[in-house]
């Protein structure tokens, strides 16, 4: 189900209404029609598999309420007069051990579901339906148990609360990875909707539909056209030009979706976490991984990275290398090896096909080399007078993160890796401007876009620039428009309707949500 | 809150409504998407009278004067062919002049891309506008909004963006370029100003020509053959993309009702030029099988279909010059395209 279509419409519309009258007649209970919301998006668009959903629920709920038992039951028992520092350490020992066994065991039973559905029959060539959002659902139940035990917040007893937390509808097409600190408390608590709320929320999908269609979808068959299975002999000049669309592309496509999603969520007034925070203005690959799709990248650094780097054998072993080998030695060392391990995962997460793992891995590599590097570049910088704050180094740099990220879609786009390989090589040796320009010359003529097309995909584009810029230097467009005249927030908005009609009408074909797939 | 508030802020949304509707109204006379020419052959038709032969199909049909051609025959005959013409929108063209004229004989011209899988939902969006804009006002908005909940919430339209994009009437009919969208306003702006309307009344009911739920002009037999007729696509291994299913579905429809009506149908391939087979390596091949199903498709329901291929002289008779691009003859000789398809017409009864 398309958010752009007539059944999301529709649902929106009954979903509103109900929860509006359920905020009059029973506030405390209003988040049960949320919880109904959730549970039939899911039903609708994913039938008998809501029972995959179910479970994980069913065991996180569980789980996080056992966990929660023990740790209380430890308490009580520490609190035991007469009870010696030795008992007291022990019972706790105890307690740890059984709580890190339960969070184990629900924690395989959850990615081995994921792994079977996702990895383990496409690689058999056995594909099937994958459970509506079972990538994002999965992290999200491993987070919620993980900080249970840590004790961040209470453990939910009201399963059907939880189960809210994991099926919350606008989240379940392509995330983003809610925290259930961050979302808890919108999601439970009354809300009324009100005229400027309503506003407020059409603004923020609006916006993400124009990045979605008028941009995402006009240079999807460009992106097509340059970067597929068969580029390996193309001239770098046209693969660059591909790979430079792709990422327009992908970041309107998911930023766009995440945005309209975020707009339907807002309607029943829960704020989902960010995904996005002006990722190309980066000056580093680690600080754009910080800025994109952040939901995925703060739950690896959070439930993977850090735990893995604070482990007791690997700061041990940090410490050791530390010792023989100079200060940044284990950092860049141990760094960079949960780094490459961490962008595993995440190429990982995207699908079982090689080309993602490579994608991962590219992005691994240049985090850990730049990290291994920083002290070299540092005395480079200040031998050659460099200001490290300087206007021109932040925008070479800015650049040069881009440029980084463009190269990285030989990898992401393309299905073979050796192809990808080549692509990227061919960037580099056989670069050739003048055939390049005559392949673009012939998108045109071949019916793969047209000037329409592009030229809307340039407008929209320039104002996604111009919004970003605006969010990064801390003006948020939106709002200031916002606190405009009627008028001039109404010329707007039918500037923005008119951009997005049109684009459908030079579209050459719908495309759906990339991360949707994942 | 105060009620004065509450009404200020109830005008305004107003407000924003109808400068909404305002600008799509602008945008949908600058997007008329065949720059009027449906509505210029139906306002003609409107006028006719005694129509006796009908011509339908897309716009290589227009090769085929009828004032000529009823000069040469005798018969009374209109030409109905319009660009991208779908084979649903013939068959509302054949029930449209049927239904108002005595009606002898029906010839479908068309190119291999009339049953092929092109999408042309967005002509029979625009013819269906047109036939209705006789329609009395409140007749015309009842229908479309009839018609358009239908396909909105259609089991394959529902979940897609579509769904939303059909009340939005320029969204199907767009043209592009800018002198396209000048032309398309200047010929929408003169005829509100001189209040040219279509003649006669001409609305039809469309929900069972266009958007019909139940192929309701066959029998249940008939449906049965269609289905294996269909079936045998498959079989006979034409290349995919060649022919459609739900194309043929509306070829037999267009059959069914000419039969049923002592229509006399004659399905044409229109002649076009010679390099026209060159597009693609396997084309010719392809064409080849589905030209002989679609003679047998069409022979099987008694009536008669006819390539302009299969005449050795096609090239002689209309050299490569007469056409402007590979299947339309531009407008200088379209008399002697009429003379020769008039000739074929007569030779085929």
């Amino acid at each position: 189900m398309a958010f752009y279509s007539m059944a999301f419409l529709c649902f929106i519309l009954l979903f509103v209404i109900l929860h509006e009258i359920a905020g009059r007649l029973f506030p405390d209970h209003q988040w049960t029609i949320r919880l109904l919301a959730g549970v039939s998006f899911y039903l609708i668009l994913s039938g008998a598999r809501i029972v995959f959903l179910l479970a994980s629920s069913v065991t996180i709920w569980g789980g996080a309420l056992i966990i929660s038992r023990l740790a209380k039951d430890n308490k009580e028992y520490r609190k035991t007069p007469g009870l010696s520092k030795e008992e007291k350490k022990l019972s706790k020992k105890k307690c740890q051990r059984r709580q890190r066994s339960l969070i184990a065991v629900i924690i395989v039973y959850n990615l081995a579901i994921l792994a079977e559905l996702k990895y383990l029959f496409p690689v058999l060539s056995h594909p099937v339906a994958l459970p509506l959002g079972i990538s994002f659902y999965s992290l999200q139940s491993i987070s919620y148990l993980v900080d249970v035990y840590g004790e961040k917040y209470e453990a939910q007893h009201n399963f059907g609360k939880v189960l809210l937390y994991l099926c919350w509808f606008p989240q379940l097409i392509q995330g983003p990875i809610n925290r259930y600190d961050l979302i808890g408390q919108d999601l439970y608590k009354p809300y009324r909707l009100n005229a400027p709320r309503l506003r407020y929320a059409f603004y923020i999908a609006l916006f993400g539909a124009v990045k979605k269609y008028a941009i995402g979808d006009l240079l999807a068959p460009v992106v097509n056209a340059c970067l597929n299975d068969n580029s390996a002999g193309y001239p770098g000049s046209y693969l660059l030009f591909g790979a430079f669309l792709f990422a327009i592309e992908q970041y309107a496509n998911f930023s766009g979706g995440i945005d309209m999603a975020m707009g339907a969520s807002l309607l029943f007034g829960v704020k989902m976490n960010d995904n996005f925070r002006q990722p190309y203005f980066s000056t580093s690959l680690a600080e754009f991984w910080r800025r994109w799709h952040i939901s995925l990248g703060s739950f690896m650094r959070d439930y993977v990275f850090y735990p893995f780097v604070t482990s007791k054998p690997i700061s041990g072993l940090t410490k050791t290398i530390n010792r023989r080998f100079g200060n940044h030695a284990g950092r860049a060392i141990i760094g960079g090896i949960s780094n490459l391990i961490v962008f595993a995962l995440v190429g990982l997460w995207h699908g079982p096909e090689k080309h993602y793992l490579m994608w991962g891995m590219y992005n691994g590599i240049i985090i850990a080399l730049s990290d291994a590097f920083a002290p070299l570049f540092a005395t480079i910088n200040r031998t050659l007078g460099i200001c490290e704050d300087g206007k021109g180094i932040r925008c070479f740099r800015i650049a040069r993160t881009f440029m980084i990220v463009v190269f990285a879609g030989y990898f992401d786009v393309i299905g073979p890796v050796r192809t990808g390989i080549a692509c990227f090589a061919n960037t580099f040796l056989h670069f050739d401007l003048h055939q390049g320009l005559n392949m673009i010359r012939t998108l045109g003529t071949d019916g793969v876009t047209s000037v329409q097309a592009a030229v809307t995909a340039c407008i929209a584009t320039v104002l996604l620039f111009i919004n970003s810029l605006y969010k990064e230097k801390g003006i948020s467009p939106l709002e200031h428009i916002y606190d405009r005249k009627y008028y001039v927030r109404w010329i707007v908005c039918f500037s923005l309707m008119i951009m997005l009609l049109y684009s459908f009408t030079v579209s050459s074909g719908i495309r759906g949500f990339m991360y949707a797939a994942f | 809150m105060q009620r004065s508030d509450h009404i200020k802020r109830i005008l305004k949304a107003l407000l924003f409504v109808i400068i909404f509707i305002m600008i799509m109204i602008i945008f949908d006379a600058a997007f008329l998407m065949d720059e009027g020419v449906t509505e210029d052959m139906l306002a003609d038709y409107s006028v006719k009278t005694g129509i006796e032969t009908v011509f339908v199909g897309n716009s290589a049909g227009e090769m085929l004067d009828a004032d000529s051609y009823s000069m040469m025959t005798g018969e009374c005959a209109f030409n109905m062919c319009t660009p991208s013409q779908s084979l649903s929108v013939s068959l509302g063209n054949i029930k449209l002049a049927s239904s108002q004229h005595h009606v002898k004989k029906a010839v479908l011209l068309m190119t291999f891309d009339t049953v092929g899988p092109e999408d042309y939902d967005a002509v029979e969006h625009l013819y269906y506008r047109v036939v209705n804009s006789s329609s009395p006002y409140h007749k015309r908005i009842t229908g479309t909004i009839r018609n358009n909940m239908k396909q909105s919430f259609s089991r394959d339209v529902v979940n897609t963006e579509s769904s939303l994009n059909i009340w939005i009437p320029w969204e199907n009919e767009t043209v592009h370029g800018l002198s396209n969208v000048s032309n398309a306003l200047k010929k929408r702006v003169s005829r509100v100003i001189s209040g040219d309307r279509l003649g006669k009344d001409i609305a039809y009911d469309l929900n069972t020509v266009i958007y019909p739920t139940v192929p309701d002009d066959m029998d249940a037999d008939e449906t049965n053959l269609l289905e294996n007729d269909i079936g045998l696509v498959s079989e006979l291994g034409i290349p995919q993309g060649l022919l459609a299913d739900d194309k043929l579905t509306d070829l037999a429809r267009i059959c069914s009702y000419c039969s049923n009506n002592d229509i006399d149908l004659t399905v044409m391939i229109t002649p076009h030029r010679s390099d026209y087979y060159d597009r693609y390596d396997s084309f010719l091949e392809n064409v080849t099988i589905a030209d002989s199903y679609l003679d047998q498709f069409v022979s099987k329901r008694g009536f008669m279909y006819y390539n302009t291929e299969e005449d050795e002289e096609l090239h002689v008779k209309l050299p490569d010059e007469y056409f402007y691009d590979w299947e339309h003859v531009s407008g200088e000789y379209v008399d002697r395209s009429t003379e020769y398809l008039t000739g074929i017409i007569q030779m085929l009864e």
